[in-house]
């Protein structure tokens, strides 16, 4: 009998669900931080480098 | 001479070394087998059961087809590191180079990650479940993993931490400390996974076990390395101090691994099912396990890199590259 034949009778499937469900949270929440940290990097390093221009033209 | 095939030589004495290690390792198997050797498991003529019901494998074709690829591998890398492995090295060593480098490989990566875990997944879900522990033993399929993974994640990290002391490259200070973070949460997960599986095995969520112990303690030093980091505003200092903290930190690895050899029965953790060379598991539960384990690797491996590029930068913001990189060059 396989796993998804006693997907509702087993006694230790809220185990299972629970220890994977956290993983994956865990795991796709900090992809998703990741990308969303290279994001900001990128912005604030283009708005740096801008405003360095700006200023050197200024002193120009 | 030396100084022209550095790599080459370098490369090929460290293989020599680990194949000495390994017939070392399998000689202390072969004495331990003897005093506890009780039966010969039927159909597979080297593979033994021990008293404490640890299945071991052992034959002299295992040593002379290991040495056999250990030569294999040591004679194909020996050939080209001087011409591909060095140079890749050298290359990797360089921000700019690196940036370009590993943006062409993350895709790659993503795809075997998901390939991986997806085929992982499957075959775990489908194996059949356990004699003692029924089909709560399918937390095995992300445990062990993250478990392997947690250690491996810090020996990248001492490695990058003697690079980065020795020859002061910069990449090394940056894959040490972007290794940091994932590392801290695989080895969490880790922990949580085990006190969820503990309950209904053990029956108790933890105990002060050597094992359990030594993972809390190596959570606690990749957080400790976080926050040192974050203690210093030259990234120069502060990844100077983090190589020096993780370098002495490394003796708690090889304490989590061999906790169990160590306290034998003594122990409520389970021994070691898999290690390199034997399992005493089912081939049908052992290949999704394998293939889960790899997974996890090239999940590491694409995230480190995610995160590693945007370290690179904000440390090389100042380089005309970067202004390329970003759509901005003048």
């Amino acid at each position: 009998m396989s796993f998804f034949e006693l997907l509702a009778t087993d006694k230790h499937l809220g185990y299972i669900v629970a220890s994977y469900a956290i993983t994956f949270v865990f795991v796709v929440g900090y992809i998703i931080h990741t990308l969303w940290l290279g994001k900001n990097v990128r912005q604030k390093l283009v708005r740096r480098i801008k405003a360095r221009r700006k200023n050197d033209d200024a002193t120009a | 001479m030396f100084a022209k095939h550095w790599g080459k030589l370098s490369i090929t004495l460290l293989l020599i070394l680990f194949s000495v290690l390994k017939t070392i390792d399998y000689t202390e198997k072969n004495a331990e087998l003897e005093d506890v050797l009780v039966k010969q498991t039927q159909g597979y003529p080297y593979v033994y059961q021990t008293t404490m019901g640890e299945v071991v494998e052992f034959s002299a074709l295992n040593l002379v087809s290991n040495f056999l690829l250990m030569v294999g591998v040591m004679v194909v890398l020996g050939l080209f590191s001087d011409r591909y492995l060095v140079p890749l090295f050298n290359k990797l060593s360089s921000p700019k180079h690196y940036y370009r480098m590993t943006g062409k490989w993350l895709p790659y990566l993503w795809v075997i990650t998901l390939t991986l875990m997806v085929y992982g997944l499957y075959g775990g879900f489908t194996a059949p479940a356990e004699k003692y522990q029924g089909e709560v033993y399918r937390i095995i399929y992300i445990h062990v993993p993250l478990a392997w993974l947690s250690m491996m994640a810090y020996m990248v990290m001492a490695v990058a931490a003697f690079v980065s002391i020795v020859w002061r490259i910069k990449m090394a200070d940056v894959v040490l400390i972007s290794c940091a973070p994932i590392g801290a949460i695989f080895t969490f997960l880790a922990l949580v996974t085990g006190a969820v599986w503990g309950y209904p095995t053990w029956g108790t969520w933890w105990t002060w076990d050597l094992r359990l112990t030594s993972e809390l303690v190596l959570l606690f030093i990749y957080l400790g390395i976080i926050a040192l980091y974050s203690t210093y505003e030259d990234k120069r200092t502060a990844s100077r101090a983090v190589a020096v903290l993780t370098l002495v930190c490394v003796v708690n690895i090889p304490i989590i691994h061999y906790s169990i050899q160590w306290l034998g029965d003594k122990t409520l953790h389970q021994a070691n099912s898999v290690s390199v060379g034997k399992s005493s598991m089912d081939v049908s539960m052992l290949i999704p396990l394998l293939v889960m384990s790899f997974a996890f690797k090239f999940l590491f491996a694409a995230i480190v890199i995610m995160r590693s590029r945007s370290e690179v930068l904000l440390r090389e913001s100042n380089s005309r590259w970067v202004e390329g990189v970003l759509g901005v060059e003048k």
